[in-house]
């Protein structure tokens, strides 16, 4: 990307013209000094990188900086830096972009979306196609953002760092051969783009190719060795691989280069999580939620730590945990949280009467919290309380029930609602259709929800009794090796939970 | 020795990696005035039963490599036919039926030929083609038609 700049003599004379194109004065190359005033480019389909505007150099620098920040994995950094250009320059478009894009806070991305959108007239074409592209995708017109995303890539198909960018969200969105094509259209343009390694290795990962994702971070780790996010990504490839001292290690050494690099701390409690060591994973976990920098990820840690019990089968303990987790996410005004330990501790109950009460009770949370917490994040929440409320009725065989609570689920999917509520439907309404033994029926449903492990358990049934026995078996492996922490992973992942947790899954599989 | 290496090869072949949803996009010249059209009609179009839009204009129907996961998807939504089969009926369509090497081949060729209309992977799209709704939904939206994983 290049960066141009106007000066603050230029904006007045800018005003004075009625914002002439011909009054850009300065340009300077995305990533180093300010250079000689030049004149605007009458278009961007001559250049090499995505134009970058702004009225001032300060900001310029800011962006720049955050930009090397987010590349290196720094997001919290990454977004003060840009917080700090929007202030020197509030009409920032693309600054408004990336912290729009980055930060976890929903009224916060959308605060900046829209300065980004009103700020689009004095942006040029090609910042104007990313604006399209962000407004798209935040706003459920995907058709209109993919569109935006590859008008800009026409425009700017050099451009390493759009490439990567692109992929990155391509790689989020799941599409895995897009986001590869442009990961390494950005490679084809700097061998040493070291980030881009870093998303190789991941999209390699993602395919269940464990040893070209370790050359990848490998390199991503010989091009910045004294970065600690390559460290943390090597570590990641060894955890999956089941390398687990290996990968521990890895960890450490990116925690001794930046004793505040609190993913790493965060992924040391994951692997002893993983390994089924629990009070040295809780250890570490309280590491994490101290040098966290939001109180979401407190939040977030503090279950995860909790999350051990469950794994350990010791569910007292998990209440006592997740109790307290609830109670810590209240006192930092963690509501989602808060209801989020609710339902989880629904999840595991052994005891259908309390997991209705602790279903009722994240109900009652979330709509307590309605208007003061953004809509969507209620209603992601909301719909996995309402998939747990359908695995409970079916494991109590009330069909009504739990078809209410996936009719529930398909209404706010019609409606417009995100990617996760959707899959939380689809795989709601896989797993109703199975215990129905439309097992057939069920198949393209569950396939929706492909990363949870317990839509894939009941997937590996649904294609056993389909007679897909292929599938089922190569499912089936793929849970076994599933080395990614969460309370799905938890509740059905075979090897480490001698006892299934799994309400519905346990219930079908039995029939 | 040999049963365990046919053993390996046989299980690297089941190795698991995750499948994805995907969505594929029918796509027609910028100058069509439809930006809609019926699972009912889409299905006449792409077989070339309909050989001509309501102003006169030929159908040329622009697709990819149906032996790729899109264009299986395609297939088994519209077309009810097996990759093979469907190169046997393009060949016999006398140029209604053109199937080309890529998405980018497809995109280029709708974008450049009036009457046409395509078919191509949703993160294909540029804004060089019109996207159409498919029984009034646009791709990626809940419920669209030609869904598959």
């Amino acid at each position: 990307m290049a960066t141009k700049q106007r000066s603050g003599l230029a904006r007045a004379w800018l005003a004075l013209l009625s914002l002439a194109a011909s009054s850009v004065l300065s340009a300077a190359a995305f990533g180093g000094e300010p250079q000689e005033s030049k004149p605007a480019p009458a278009s961007g389909a001559t250049q090499q990188r995505l134009p970058v505007t702004t009225t001032s150099a300060a900001a310029a620098r800011y962006f720049e900086n955050g930009m090397a920040q987010y590349e290196m994995h720094r997001w919290n950094f990454a977004l003060n830096d840009w917080r700090e250009a929007v202030k020197l320059d509030p009409h920032f478009a693309l600054a408004h972009v990336w912290i729009s894009m980055t930060t976890v806070d929903p009224a916060e991305e959308a605060s900046h979306r829209e300065q980004a959108k009103a700020s689009a007239g004095s942006a040029s074409r090609g910042e104007q196609l990313v604006i399209a592209w962000v407004s798209g995708i935040h706003e459920n017109r995907y058709v209109d953002g993919i569109t935006a995303m590859n008008d800009a890539l026409s425009m700017y198909p050099h451009d390493k760092r759009l490439n990567f960018l692109f992929g990155y969200w391509l790689y989020k969105q799941d599409q895995y051969d897009f986001a590869e094509k442009l990961t390494q259209r950005a490679l084809g343009e700097d061998p040493n783009y070291a980030t881009a390694y870093n998303q190789m290795g991941y999209l390699y990962s993602r395919r269940g190719d464990y040893a070209k994702a370790l050359e990848a971070t490998g390199k991503y780790v010989q091009l910045l060795p004294n970065e600690p996010n390559p460290h943390d990504s090597y570590g990641e490839m060894l955890r999956l691989s089941g390398r687990f001292e290996e990968a521990l290690e890895q960890y450490r050494m990116a925690l001794k280069i930046d004793p505040t690099f609190y993913i790493s701390q965060k992924e040391l409690g994951e692997t002893y999580a993983i390994m089924g060591d629990g009070e040295r994973a809780r250890q570490e976990y309280a590491k994490a939620v101290h040098e966290a920098p939001s109180d979401g990820l407190k939040a977030e840690y503090l279950q995860k730590s909790a999350m051990t019990y469950v794994r350990a089968r010791q569910y007292a303990q998990a209440d006592h945990a997740f109790l307290d987790a609830a109670a810590k996410a209240r006192a930092m005004q963690q509501w989602v949280w808060e209801a989020r330990a609710y339902r989880i501790m629904a999840m595991y109950a052994t005891d259908p009467a309390t997991a209705a009460k602790d279903l009722e009770k994240a109900e009652t949370l979330l709509a307590a919290r309605k208007g003061t917490v953004a809509q969507s994040d209620l209603d992601e929440e909301q719909a996995r309380i309402w998939r747990v409320r359908a695995e409970r009725a079916l494991s109590a065989s009330n069909l009504a029930a739990a078809r209410k609570a996936v009719n529930n689920l398909q209404q706010m999917a019609k409606s417009g609602g995100s990617t996760s509520i959707e899959r939380t439907y689809q795989a709601a309404e896989g797993t109703l259709l199975a215990s129905e033994r439309k097992y057939a029926a069920a198949v393209p449903h569950l396939e929706e929800d492909f990363t949870n492990p317990i839509s894939m358990k009941v997937l590996v049934m649904a294609y056993e009794k389909s007679k897909a026995r292929s599938q089922a078996r190569a499912l089936q492996k793929r849970l076994e090796d599933w080395k990614i922490p969460s309370i799905e992973e938890a509740l059905v992942v075979p090897q480490r939970q001698p006892h299934s947790g799994a309400v519905a899954a346990k219930k079908m599989t039995a029939k | 020795m040999r049963r365990f290496a046919l053993y390996c090869i046989s299980m690297m072949l089941l190795a698991p990696s995750l499948c994805s949803a995907r969505d594929v996009a029918v796509i027609t010249d910028k100058t069509n005035p439809l930006s809609s059209v019926s699972n009912k009609d889409l299905v006449k179009l792409l077989r070339t039963d309909t050989a001509k839009w309501s102003d006169g204009r030929k159908v040329i129907v622009f697709l990819s490599d149906p032996y790729s996961a899109d264009g299986k998807l395609l297939l088994e939504k519209t077309y009810g036919m097996k990759p093979a089969a469907l190169k046997t009926f393009a060949d016999g369509q006398k140029g209604g039926i053109v199937i080309l090497s890529s998405d980018e081949e497809v995109v280029k060729a709708v974008a450049g030929q009036p009457g046409a209309i395509g078919v191509v992977n949703v993160y294909s799209i540029n804004s060089a083609v019109k996207v159409m709704k498919v029984d009034g939904k646009l791709p990626l939206e809940p419920g669209y038609l030609l869904h598959g994983n």
